[in-house]
């Protein structure tokens, strides 16, 4: 059973930096962490070669900067990690992210099962598993609460759609996107950390992917664009009542 | 002085007679005040009325520091101004100063997120900012105690996480105070660190007398004394003067911080493990090591009464049963070898204890590392939630550095009883121990006072001075009489110095009344 779980590293919300002149995030500035909704399908990734036997793949696309953070999916337990990284890909949205993606799945067909996070915590969109599984004709559930198991090449889970449960089969190779609930991300004990220590990540660029047609990477790629981000202000008028006010106070909750 | 006037005609509202220690106390009235100038206003307007004033920032003192004892309150939350802001892109440090009220999460959001108010910037630090806000760099300022929500001022006053920080002295991040005193006077002090060999009540007194006239505050820049004033006001609790600023010593966050979490079958296996792991950490080339602190089953068994019967699991690192403490290691490191090298060493000194490597956990994650380092703030909070109406005693103190094993071990054996509920955490770091018990009811609070008594009997036999970790405050005064009588004395003579009528914070351990 090989497991493949899309990894994205995103800047951590308490320290995120808007350049409001340029409105854009500035991700350098902020420190990184590795998608929360990411880490509960590595979460889930983990559990299922633990049933299963077979290896967890992380794979990312990202700049140089997401390595060091990026290691850190190492110290959970996945086997190998590949990082996409190119100047090419860079300002992908979900549609060019899931082209880029899915030609890496496309030249290593070996997996048996993609994992994506709900959503990520930058961007948002909660597509790109939807997007990579069309893309390489897979069938995929979305919104899995619950993974029952695999028996015979075909996975079993719950879904959470609308307030009901859907119970649901899928048959491997196929894709999950999985709910943030589904599993609590361990902390990794110390000697796991420790087998870190050794592995890289392997990182690759437009040219190690075999028919990788650049122009559909990238802000190149993408048919959105963001415009502009920025905080939106809110305006708040406080007024303080003393205790012998209360005409007044009623006066003001009725206008 | 009409904003005093209104405010004392309005009564204080209930929330404000109290802190986190669970002590209510009482008050006249309660002043808001919004800049140094207000302060000293309120300050005269109580003398002239012969009332005592009592300081308050956000509250949440565990040691009774906040609560009034009658009187006025000055209440310096809505000094949350950020005043000014230089960086030294250089040589990666910075200073920002602050209004006394900015909370410590204000102060980290702000300099995370590289966003502040402007309004209250010059010309010159708004430069500053911009060029601060377009780097990579970003800031911090180091003693950062658990409870983010605590007023920069109030960390101050009471030296929050105690004098002995991983990374010196608490005092030596500070590096210049606003302080107002209670005649009225207004001062700013830095921090003068020439040594003449007076100590500092003499250097005071004789400021005191050298000036002629116009006299001039025996507090006032020019003190050669070893520690200066800023120095002298961290910890004192507002018994010297109002701490209405701050300027913060800033250096450039670097490398990435990790938590290790160890469960142990004993704290003298805790020591073992200590005088195995320490020195070779210290030799590490980073020098990753920030913090190491340990927490006794009493502290998991407190949280679980504290929260929900379901939360059983609720503090990390303890067995279901709670039998062994745990020791959490705060790392950070810039590169990953680093990490590596202490997580090795970590390993090997389990090994030589004989603990089993599959039970230490490593949080490098933020939201896993923030359940690590949270452990400490939840233990607080949980102890907050239970401390009821009872007398509680507390206590915080210095141990030798022979003495940690010694003497946690035996305050945990005695806990574990678990009546009274109560918690015990050390920091082998700065060598302090932290101790509370909860009564819930008469019984068990003669229980707790024969236990207090006998500690401080075993402390002083042990040579343990009070530390002045979460402040001294109310519940900890007679710990501070009795394990650390000189600094008392000195205390007092400084208060003599800088508030002859005594009537700032009455109660406070520079304060003989009360008792």
């Amino acid at each position: 059973m090989n497991i493949a779980v899309c990894v994205k590293i995103v800047p951590e919300s308490e320290s995120l930096v808007f350049d409001q002149e340029a409105g854009v995030v500035r991700r350098s500035a902020a420190s990184s962490c590795v998608s929360p909704a990411d880490l509960v399908a590595i979460e889930a990734a983990l559990r299922l070669k633990k049933e299963y036997g077979g290896s967890v793949h992380g794979i990312s696309m990202g700049p140089e900067s997401a390595l060091g953070v990026l290691r850190t999916a190492y110290y959970l337990g996945l086997d190998h990690i590949a990082l996409l990284c190119s100047r090419a890909f860079a300002g992908a949205d979900v549609a060019a992210t899931a082209y880029t993606l899915s030609g890496y799945f496309a030249a290593n067909p070996a997996f048996d099962l993609i994992l994506c996070g709900k959503h990520s915590s930058d961007g948002g969109t909660g597509q790109l598993g939807a997007f990579l599984a069309e893309r390489l004709n897979l069938p995929h559930l979305g919104s899995v609460c619950r993974i029952e198991g695999i028996r015979g090449g075909t996975l079993t889970a719950e879904q959470r759609m609308d307030g009901k449960i859907l119970y649901s089969e899928l048959t491997l190779p196929g894709l999950l996107v999985v709910e943030t609930d589904l599993a609590h991300p361990h902390t990794p004990t110390l000697s796991d950390t420790l087998k870190a220590r050794n592995k890289a990540i392997e990182v690759l660029q437009e040219g190690d992917i075999p028919g990788l047609d650049v122009s559909r990477c990238g802000s190149a790629g993408s048919f959105t664009k963001l415009i502009r981000v920025f905080v939106p202000q809110k305006e708040r008028e406080v007024e303080l009542f003393s205790g012998n006010e209360l005409d007044r106070l009623v006066g003001a909750i009725v206008e | 002085m009409e904003m005093i006037n209104s405010i004392f005609k309005s009564g204080c509202p209930d929330g404000y007679l109290q802190d986190q220690s669970g002590l209510t106390g009482c008050a006249e009235g309660i002043a808001f005040v919004e800049n140094a100038r207000q302060a000293a206003d309120a300050l005269l307007e109580a003398g002239r009325r012969g009332l005592a004033v009592t300081l308050q920032g956000a509250r949440t003192g565990i040691n009774g520091g906040a609560v009034p004892l009658g009187g006025l309150i000055v209440n310096l939350t809505r000094m949350n101004g950020f005043v000014s802001f230089e960086w030294d892109e250089g040589a990666d440090t910075g200073s920002i100063s602050v209004q006394a009220g900015v909370t410590l999460e204000q102060l980290e959001r702000a300099l995370a997120a590289k966003s502040v108010d402007l309004s209250g910037f010059d010309e010159r630090s708004r430069a500053q900012w911009a060029r601060y806000a377009n780097s990579d760099t970003v800031l911090e300022f180091v003693p950062n105690p658990s409870e983010k929500t605590a007023t920069l001022g109030g960390m101050f006053a009471c030296a929050a996480f105690g004098q002995r920080l991983g990374a010196g002295l608490f005092f030596e991040h500070v590096s210049g105070v606003e302080a107002v005193f209670a005649d009225g006077t207004i001062l700013n002090l830095g921090p003068d660190a020439a040594g003449d060999g007076r100590d500092l009540p003499t250097a005071l007194l004789e400021n005191a007398k050298a000036h002629g006239a116009p006299k001039k505050h025996p507090f006032e820049a020019g003190l050669t004394t070893g520690s200066g004033p800023v120095a002298l006001l961290c910890g004192s609790e507002g018994a010297l003067a109002i701490v209405t600023g701050l300027t913060l010593r800033l250096v450039a966050v670097r490398g990435q911080a990790h938590g290790v979490l160890i469960p142990f079958g004993s704290a003298a296996q805790i020591a073992d493990f200590w005088r195995a792991f320490y020195p070779g950490a210290q030799a590490l080339a980073d020098k990753p090591l920030l913090s190491a602190d340990c927490f006794d089953p009493s502290c998991a068994l407190l949280v679980r009464q504290a929260t929900d019967a379901r939360q059983a699991d609720a503090l990390p690192g303890f067995d279901a049963d709670g039998s062994g403490p745990v020791l959490l290691l705060q790392l950070r490191t810039e590169r990953e070898e680093s990490l590596f090298d202490a997580l090795e060493l970590a390993l090997s000194s389990m090994t030589a204890v004989g603990v089993a490597d599959d039970r230490a956990t490593v949080a490098s994650d933020s939201g896993q590392l923030s359940s690590m380092t949270g452990i400490r703030h939840r233990i607080v909070e949980a102890a907050y939630f239970l401390s009821a109406k009872q007398n509680c005693p507390a206590a915080d103190i210095c141990v030798p550095e022979d003495g940690f094993d010694r003497i946690f071990s035996r305050l945990s054996i005695e806990m574990a009883g678990g009546s009274p509920l109560g918690f015990l955490m050390g920091d082998l770091l700065t060598g302090q121990i932290s101790v509370r018990l909860l009564p819930q009811n008469a019984d068990e609070e003669a229980a707790a006072g024969a236990a207090y008594a006998r500690w401080l009997e075993f402390w002083a036999a042990e040579g343990c001075a009070c530390s002045g970790r979460y402040g001294v405050g109310r519940l900890k005064k007679r710990l501070f009489g009795a394990l650390s009588k000189e600094q008392a004395q000195l205390a007092r003579r400084l208060r003599a110095l800088a508030d002859p009528k005594g009537a700032l914070n009455p109660g406070v351990a520079a304060d003989e009344s009360g008792e």
